[in-house]
């Protein structure tokens, strides 16, 4: 229904895409005892692991192949099995996830016969599983980034034949890179209220939720969904997909273990979890909790109250298409008009979303639109504050990464609080631009100075 | 304040409810009563006055709870925003150290933010505890330049029509008439007149949607009282040539005082509405009696109607038949009524708490003759009337805001904390917006479907 609107400037200038290898890392943070391994010079991944850093305030492991001119030139093996060896023997991680770079696809490394053969020759590290993901910066973002890891991470752990066993109480659960820790929470919190228990793909609500554990530092993740959950997905009674980007890694997920699966788009709006909750009670045959109700309730009471302060605004969105696709419908449902939409690169979810026309570009794209479209509020990561700045215009923080605000990773959107949440921020956001006319000074009023005060 | 004084005030000549039962100033009945105090009244009145310092002499339940929470709006200083109380504490009150604290603040409030005036409000416990509030004040006055006024109206003296009265009283025998105005400006369209309002708070900034119209006219505000009005400006207001009282009953006694005092001919009229907005500035030009300001007006009217014509005319077409319950307090209901009509609306019922005969009459003859009124009603009653009617919105104050909600139903809000200027003829473009951004929002269907699961 969009109208893709194609990136035809040859610069850059404030760039809002990030990279695939960042997001696929992002994916592979959400496995437990994990390592993500970039294939790459060593800058590629320093900045991936600052930039994370900065956004969950939590050392984030990260290690690089250290590509050098050598290597570069006459093949890097070598270096994939130094890597995978340093990382096996000093860590011991369950899972290394590598990633390739720009540089080692363009050389035509072919990762996928890398690891397989050191696997063949180094047996005594079977016990850490390795998953590759081609994940070039010159193609897509961090979203396809994001979805590849998940898509590799089945397509190498979940077995083609069938399980021997069920557990009639569990839920797969993939989640695309649009929902934070925040979010996950809340997810898991609704399906272990109907008495399931959810495995969530990756989970980062239990390694990126900014947990202090017992013991210090960990080279490693600290949590997060195991290989072995995954190993067994086939075992479960269902699977619950949120986020179009993941579509791939859904159908291979069906492929491999023909379970119920139900793909949501999102979970941000009534509709979209009125449906998750309808599921989730058809499935468990239980009844809905008293408290979900309530917070159903509540939601709808928000809805109302905020109708007049968020009806009729406008907004400028950039940001990654699953994220556009949610936004577009919450915003669409509280009756906020969406001018401009930027998203970093085509995907093919973004002709679907129901407005006039999706952009493709950066974050001067978004300037120049939202100034033209005189929008009354932008959506985006961090970086588009100095552009909400210069419209005076107020910023909801949205994405990766947001480095100059605590606690954006344990902020929920989804579910009817996390909804409900949003709804009062952006009225309180948009509080001061209700109130009043402009200040109006008539040209006949009196100067103070020449009233003549009797004594 | 003494008796006799609060019973002359609440005898007032020029107000209908003198003759009825139903006076509006009567006492409130216990148990079954909503609306302020005498001292929330004088506040009102007074509190836009922007560049006073209000001390509020009592307990902080006075200031405490109702300080910074009007909508009404200054072009300039900011002073009268601050909550000032002498706060009194439970030594204070037994031991009777109120007047000196208040001596004290007084020179505070003078010392600190250099005001052009300082208004001391009594309060209930200082006025049942017998303080002095008139000798404090004169014996601060000694000590300092600006004017210290002391504005006696407790809360239990009465209703906040009274303490309307008690206010607008005041600034009449003791502020206006003691300043001589500014020499007229250059105005190229003529010769300038001066005016002054009674009764416009400048709500959301409403009387910026009014001065334009009058500044085309030659039309000078001399003083607001009050809304975004300076105290100098209050010290000028009987040389005005004329004087409106914008939608209010309750300082009509201002209007009838400065008559008698000033000979200032004036009128009741109201900024809501097409109708009255051109009701009004015509009354000017009748008042004033000059002929090139009765073109001028003509002139002016044509102008804005023709505009305004343009820009109703995709929100007519969206509010066409749409049925509205109007239950108004401050505002008067007749002018919101025929605002609506002009909008192509049908009203099927309107509030008439505190409308006199003559208005309801009034608000008959707009809604025809089967139209209900509803009196002082009670919020399970106002939604029965709006089911039975099949209303599509309400338009009421505030209070009844999460009423309507609560019964998923689209409202507008009309009264003290309304956060939109719907005066003038931007004002009624704005009524129209507001009525379709509620109307149309998405989110009715929402919170009005079922719970899928049940």
């Amino acid at each position: 229904m969009a109208q893709i609107i194609p990136n035809k400037k040859p610069l850059a200038e404030q760039p809002l895409k990030v990279g695939q290898p960042l997001g696929a890392a992002l994916a592979f943070l959400g496995m437990d005892k994990a390592m993500p391994l970039m294939h790459a010079a060593q800058g590629c991944s320093a900045f991936a692991k600052v930039f994370l850093i900065q956004h969950f305030h939590e050392p984030i492991p990260m290690q690089s192949t250290a590509m050098d001119p050598i290597s570069t030139v006459m093949g890097s093996d070598e270096n994939l099995t130094q890597a995978f060896t340093n990382i096996c023997q000093s860590h011991h991680p369950k899972l290394i996830g590598l990633l390739t770079s720009g540089l080692t696809e363009a050389q035509g490394a072919d990762i996928e016969q890398s690891v397989r053969l050191f696997k063949q020759e180094h047996s005594k590290f079977k016990n850490t599983a390795i998953v590759p993901v081609n994940t070039p910066d010159f193609y897509g973002s961090l979203e396809s980034g994001y979805a590849g890891a998940v898509e590799a991470m089945i397509s190498h752990l979940v077995p083609t034949k069938a399980p021997s066993s069920a557990r009639r109480k569990r839920i797969n659960i993939l989640v695309s890179h649009m929902l934070t820790p925040g979010d996950i929470e809340q997810l898991k919190s609704y399906v272990e209220a109907f008495g399931l228990t959810p495995i969530v793909i990756p989970d980062a609500s239990l390694s990126l939720d900014g947990h202090l554990a017992e013991q210090d530092f960990n080279a490693l993740s600290q949590g997060g969904a195991t290989v072995e959950q995954i190993k067994t997905a086939g075992q479960a009674l269902a699977t619950i997909v949120i986020g179009r980007s993941l579509e791939r890694a859904a159908n291979l997920l069906i492929e491999r273990t023909q379970i119920p699966t139900e793909i949501f788009p999102h979970l941000h709006t009534l509709e979209t979890v009125d449906k998750l909750i309808k599921l989730l009670h058809e499935l468990s045959g239980r009844k809905v909790p008293a408290n979900i109700e309530r917070a159903r309730g509540q939601l709808c009471d928000a809805l109302i109250d905020t109708h007049t302060q968020l009806g009729g605004k406008t907004a400028a969105l950039a940001m990654e298409a699953d994220h556009l696709t949610a936004f577009t419908a919450l915003f669409q449902s509280i009756n906020i008009k969406l001018p401009v939409l930027v998203a970093p690169c085509n995907q093919p979810q973004l002709a679907s979303i129901p407005v006039e026309q999706v952009k493709i570009g950066d974050l001067q794209d978004l300037q120049e639109l939202a100034m033209e479209a005189e929008v009354d509020l932008l959506l985006g990561n961090s970086h588009a504050n100095a552009i909400a700045k210069k419209m005076g215009i107020p910023l909801l923080r949205i994405g990766i990464p947001i480095h100059d605000q605590f606690g954006c990773f344990a902020k929920c959107n989804i579910g009817y609080s996390g909804i409900r949440d949003t709804l009062f921020e952006l009225s309180n956001l948009l509080r001061h631009e209700v109130h009043s006319i402009p200040v109006y000074h008539s040209p006949l009023k009196q100067e103070l100075t020449q009233i003549q005060v009797e004594a | 304040m003494r008796k006799s004084e609060i019973k002359e005030l609440q005898d007032e000549p020029a107000c209908e409810h003198n003759k009825k039962s139903k006076s509006g100033c009567a006492p409130a009945t216990p148990g079954a009563t909503a609306g302020g105090c005498c001292f929330d009244g004088a506040q009102i009145t007074l509190l836009p006055i922007t560049d006073v310092a209000h001390i509020v002499h009592g307990p902080v339940g006075c200031a405490g709870s109702s300080w910074d929470k009007r909508g009404t709006q200054s072009s300039g200083p900011e002073l009268f925003r601050l909550g000032f109380t002498t706060d009194l504490n439970e030594q204070d009150v037994i031991m009777g150290r109120g007047e000196k604290r208040l001596y004290h603040s007084i020179l505070q409030a003078a010392k600190k933010h250099s005001p052009e005036a300082i208004f001391v409000y009594n309060t209930c416990v200082p006025a049942m505890e017998g303080d002095d509030i008139e000798a404090v004040c004169r014996m601060a006055q000694l000590k300092i330049t600006p004017p210290v006024i002391a504005i006696d109206a407790a809360g239990f003296y009465g209703n906040k029509n009274l303490g309307n009265r008690i206010a607008g009283e005041l600034m009449v025998d003791k502020v206006v008439g003691t300043a001589t105005p500014a020499p007229k400006p250059e105005f190229s369209g003529g010769k300038i007149h001066d005016i002054a309002l009674v009764g416009e708070y400048n709500i959301a900034g409403e009387l910026w949607h009014i001065l334009p119209l009058l500044d085309k006219l030659g039309l000078r505000v001399l003083a607001n009282l009050s809304g975004d009005c300076r105290f100098k400006e209050l010290q000028t207001m009987h040389h005005a040539e004329a004087l409106m009282l914008v939608c209010s009953r309750a300082q009509i006694n201002v209007a009838r005082k400065l008559e008698q005092k000033y000979q200032i001919p004036w009128f009741e009229g109201s900024f809501y509405g097409i109708r009255d907005i051109c009701d009004a500035l015509r009354q000017f030009a009748t008042l004033i009696d000059d002929p090139d300001l009765t073109q001028r007006t003509e002139l002016l009217i044509a102008q804005e109607l023709a505009w305004l014509d343009l820009e109703l005319a995709p929100y007519r077409e969206q509010l066409q038949g749409k049925k509205a319950l109007l239950y108004t307090g401050g505002v008067k209901s007749w002018s919101i009524v025929s605002a609506l009509q002009d909008l192509g609306m049908k009203v099927v019922a309107s509030g008439t708490r505190k409308s006199t005969e003559e208005d309801k009459a009034r608000i008959r003859e707009l809604m025809g003759a089967d139209a209900i009124l509803l009196d002082e009603t009670s919020p399970r009653n106002l939604l029965d009337v709006a089911y039975q009617y099949k209303a599509d919105v309400m338009i009421a104050g505030g209070r009844n805001m999460y009423t309507a909600y609560k019964a998923r139903m689209p409202f507008v809000e009309v009264n003290q904390e309304r956060e939109h200027a719907f005066a003038g003829f931007k004002g009624m473009v704005t009524l129209a917006q507001q009525l379709c951004l509620t109307l149309e929002s998405p989110v009715w269907q929402q919170a009005r479907s079922a719970v899928p699961w049940q």
